[in-house]
């Protein structure tokens, strides 16, 4: 196994989610993708990542269902960062109440999103 | 009695206009003159024995009354008065005539009286109690006075206007005590004569004097004079005091405003012009940094900085205008534009605003709205960034929409309605007929939380109306505004869009002049200097005209810059020696007046005084470059011809471009591959795009469709599609909260016909990335 630390992306958008993968394999992570919630709980239990970046939108299973069920059914504490559209601020707060760290505002500059993830996985 | 005598009596009283009666001493007439027949109307007959008493008096107690009178003085009760009285006598008309009346009483007792008709001298003495009355009464004073202009006659009401007595200013003592000055007098008093016995008139002016009271006060009087009888004048004065004080006291103001007025144009245009420098150096410089190599975060807060600066700018321009709006000074042009490029520049100035308040801004331009058109750029700019910039400001959540459609069109003429909606705060219904008047803002307090001048809106109005459009404003509280304006235009058919030159961007071009810069600010020196020596111009400073003069005389230079405003000389000085004093070369020397003035009548001067362009500053790198090609003579050729670099002719055709892949390529750090990759998948994403759009709408499956413009408007702003990101944010918005459906068609077409130029676009582009 790679020690590279693993980073799953939830995004149903799939050019954003190309781009944001591209980046972060650039700075050394290994980046998992999933197109909905369903498929990111599959992945976020079968490979125990390092950090959780996820869309709060997305068909099947919404984001905060992915936070919830992180949080209080698998009881990880790993970072989760949140991506959220413009009028869904009450999303966010929901999303920190369950148990989010951090939160960006599409649309995001991938740069910021890279030091945001490089910071929670500095410690 | 004799009858003989009495008959010759008869004779004479026949001739002479005499009422004579006699009665008996029971008190019947029994004489009455035939005279009186003729002054009462009735035959004598009807006025002898009783008849008298009943026909001549006013009625009949009164006569009875006289007879009665009469009959005790004939038996002696009474004694007779001899004084004459007047009574007035009762003709057969019902009419009355003033009689004067003698009684005697003859021999026999025989009563006689004797009466004289006197109405007319009467009538002629009511119409003088009553003109004594009048004069008396008017507060007016009145005089008469001979042909010397000595006072005959002076009215009472002299005393209540002037303090003296009628006896102390009759005669000559008029002239004495009320005017200081006795040349003054005699000057009035000739003047007067003139005027009122021989009809000529000269510069004294005789009906208004300052005449002194007799406390020492002196009074306005108006006077008007006429002739009166027996070589004499009537003078009749009315005091003016209080209104010639009126007078002067409303010039006075109106010139203390006209003056404040002007002190606060200037003011202004000193002010605008001050801040104008230095923000000239802090955009300046900032375009300079622009291009040098920076990180992406930098290039981002220098951009904000640029944007600050030129939002500033109109600011001051704002102020300026409302200033010159006020005295009418502001001119309209009607120049060829790109409407289209210029809504597109004022939106994304905007963006930044909307963009720090968390607030989205949208524009959606219908595909109906004229390309280029005539019209005032500046103008329009203004009054949107205005518009929209309210808009931003009062919007505190939720979004301003931009909505831009043509509505009417007859021949070339275009009625072009800008709609600016917002979800703010919304104008109260009373107040939203005062929003547009200046300094006025809707609430007081509103300025508090929101700041601003509260000029805006009254600059907007009078804009709107200079350029006969008019403007709405519909809002409801707590709910949002929405701002109609509609403005026509006339669409210019002679320049196809897409053939449009750009001025080009130039900063690797090289000019290699020689150039003179005669500005006196430091910063601004530099920062001219740096932007030149790029473009690998040599130049020479100087720090005022007279510096300028000398440089121009020594050395030989292909273009003059000259600032206008300047210490020691300005720069209109400075031009015209060099065009005209100097040798015949140096007036070849073009000369480009920089100026921060912006009215017309400066830039008249700058030419009139032989300059042979101008620009503005803070001004634009291309506009400056641009100028400098123009007026670098034979080099133009070559410049032309130069090769430009691949990344410029990018930037040249985005704005007819729908994507800009500027951010795809930063982001992805320019690698070819993963661009492709983006590409292919964002096509893939757009076809499927298109289905779901196709179903939803069908089934009206908002939900669905609210998937799915959720999940593709990422990918728009990633590619840059501005055009289309404004659509799908509101379709998103309309979709999600099931709202204004009914009204989507042009949205979605809109959408539609964007989606299939992108696809072209990106189509090329991949086929362009695989060659590389």
């Amino acid at each position: 196994m790679s020690n590279k630390k693993k980073i799953v992306l939830a995004e149903d958008n799939s050019t954003l989610s190309l781009l944001l993968k591209f980046r972060l394999e650039k700075e050394g992570y290994e980046l998992l993708i999933a197109e909905d919630g369903k498929k990111a709980i599959e992945l976020i239990e079968e490979h125990s990542p390092h950090l959780i970046l996820s869309d709060i939108m997305m068909p099947y299973i919404s984001g905060l269902e992915v936070i919830s069920h992180v949080r209080n059914k698998l009881k990880m504490q790993i970072p989760i960062i949140v991506f959220s559209a413009a009028g869904q601020e009450e999303m966010v707060l929901k999303a920190f109440n369950l148990g989010a760290n951090d939160f960006m505002g599409k649309p995001f500059s991938p740069n910021e999103l890279v030091i945001r993830v490089k910071r929670l996985l500095s410690f | 009695m004799d009858v003989e005598k009495l008959k010759f009596s008869e004779l004479l009283l026949n001739e002479i206009n005499l009422i004579v009666i006699s009665c008996d001493k029971n008190g019947n007439v029994n004489y009455v003159s035939s005279a009186t027949e003729k002054i009462t109307g009735y035959s004598i007959d009807n006025l002898k024995g009783q008849l008298w008493w009943k026909n001549t008096f006013f009625s009949k107690e009164e006569g009875l009354i006289y007879k009665e009178k009469v009959y005790n003085i004939i038996t002696g009760k009474t004694a007779i008065s001899t004084i004459p009285y007047d009574r007035k006598l009762k003709c057969k008309d019902g009419s009355f005539k003033w009689i004067e009346w003698r009684d005697s009483l003859a021999e026999n007792n025989t009563y006689v009286s004797v009466g004289v008709d006197i109405s007319d001298w009467k009538k002629t003495e009511e119409i003088k109690i009553q003109s004594d009355t009048i004069i008396n009464s008017v507060d007016s004073m009145i005089f008469v006075s001979d042909r010397d202009g000595n006072v005959i006659f002076a009215s009472p009401s002299v005393e209540k206007m002037l303090g003296y007595t009628p006896e102390e200013i009759l005669g000559d003592k008029w002239w004495k005590v009320t005017y200081d000055d006795p040349h003054q007098a005699i000057k009035v008093k000739k003047a007067i004569s003139n005027y009122v016995f021989y009809y000529t008139k000269d510069f004294t002016d005789i009906s208004k004097r300052q005449i002194k009271t007799k406390s020492g006060a002196y009074k306005w009087i108006e006077w008007q004079l006429s002739k009166g009888v027996n070589d004499t004048y009537i003078s009749i004065g009315t005091d003016i005091t209080n209104r010639i004080t009126e007078q002067l006291e409303l010039k006075n103001a109106k010139e203390t405003a006209e003056k404040s007025l002007k002190v606060k144009d200037e003011f202004l245009a000193n002010m605008s012009h001050e801040i104008r420098t230095p923000l000239n150096a802090v955009i300046g410089f900032t375009d300079l940094l622009l291009e040098t190599d920076l990180s992406v975060e930098q290039r981002e807060h220098l951009e904000t900085m640029k944007n600050s600066g030129e939002i500033l700018n109109s600011l001051i321009s704002n102020v300026l205008d409302l200033a010159k709006l006020d005295s009418n000074k502001l001119e309209i042009e009607n120049i060829s534009f790109n409407l289209h490029k210029n809504i597109y520049e004022i939106v994304k100035l905007m963006k930044i605003r909307a963009d720090e308040k968390g607030i989205s801004l949208n524009l959606i331009v219908n595909p109906n709205t004229p390309i280029q058109v005539f019209g005032d750029p500046t103008r329009l700019s203004q009054i949107l960034l205005n518009l929209i910039g309210n808009a931003i400001k009062f919007t505190n959540e939720g979004s301003v929409t931009v909505t831009v459609k043509k509505v009417e069109q007859a021949l070339k003429n275009a009625n072009i309605d800008f709609e600016i909606s917002d979800t703010g705060i919304g104008i109260v219904s009373n107040k939203i007929n005062t929003v547009f008047g200046a300094f006025t803002q809707a609430k007081s307090d509103t300025s508090r939380i929101y700041g601003g001048t509260g000029l805006g809106l009254a600059i907007v109005k009078k804009l709107v109306k200079l350029l006969n459009g008019d403007i709405r404003v519909k809002s409801k509280f707590g709910e949002g505004s929405v701002f109609n304006l509609n403005l026509p235009f006339k669409i210019d058919e002679t320049v196809i869009a897409s053939a449009e030159i750009e001025k080009r961007t130039s900063k690797e071009k090289q000019l290699g002049l020689k150039i003179l810069l005669v500005e006196d600010n430091k910063t601004n020196q530099i920062l001219a200097k740096t932007r030149l020596e790029r473009w690998g111009c040599t130049v020479a400073i100087a720090n005022n005209g007279i510096e300028g003069v000398k440089k121009v005389q020594h050395n030989s230079y292909d273009i003059i810059l000259m600032d206008i405003q300047m210490p020691v000389m300005d720069g209109y000085e400075a031009t015209k020696i060099i065009k005209n004093d100097l040798s015949k070369k140096t007036s070849l020397i073009p000369i480009i007046a920089m100026t921060a003035y912006t009215s017309k009548s400066d830039i008249q001067r700058a030419l009139d005084v032989g300059m042979n362009d101008y620009i503005f500053k803070p001004f634009k790198t291309n506009d400056l470059f641009s100028l400098l090609v123009k007026y670098s003579g034979s080099e133009n050729d070559s410049i032309e011809n130069e090769v430009e670099i691949a990344e410029e002719k990018n930037e040249l055709g985005n704005e007819n471009k729908y994507t800009d892949l500027k951010y795809l390529k930063e982001e992805s750090l320019n690698e070819t591959a993963i661009i492709k990759l983006l590409i292919v998948q964002f096509l893939k994403d757009l076809d499927d795009f298109l289905i779901v759009l196709d179903l939803g709408l069908e089934d009206e499956n908002w939900d669905l469709l609210h998937g799915a413009t959720h999940k593709i408007k990422p990918s728009v702003s990633m590619f840059g599609i501005s055009k289309l990101d404004p659509i799908v944010h509101e379709l998103t918005h309309r979709f999600r909260h099931k709202v204004k459906l009914d009204e989507i068609d042009d949205l979605i077409k809109s959408c539609i016909e964007i989606i299939s130029y992108v696809k072209v676009e990106l189509q090329t582009e991949l086929k362009s990335i695989i060659n590389e």
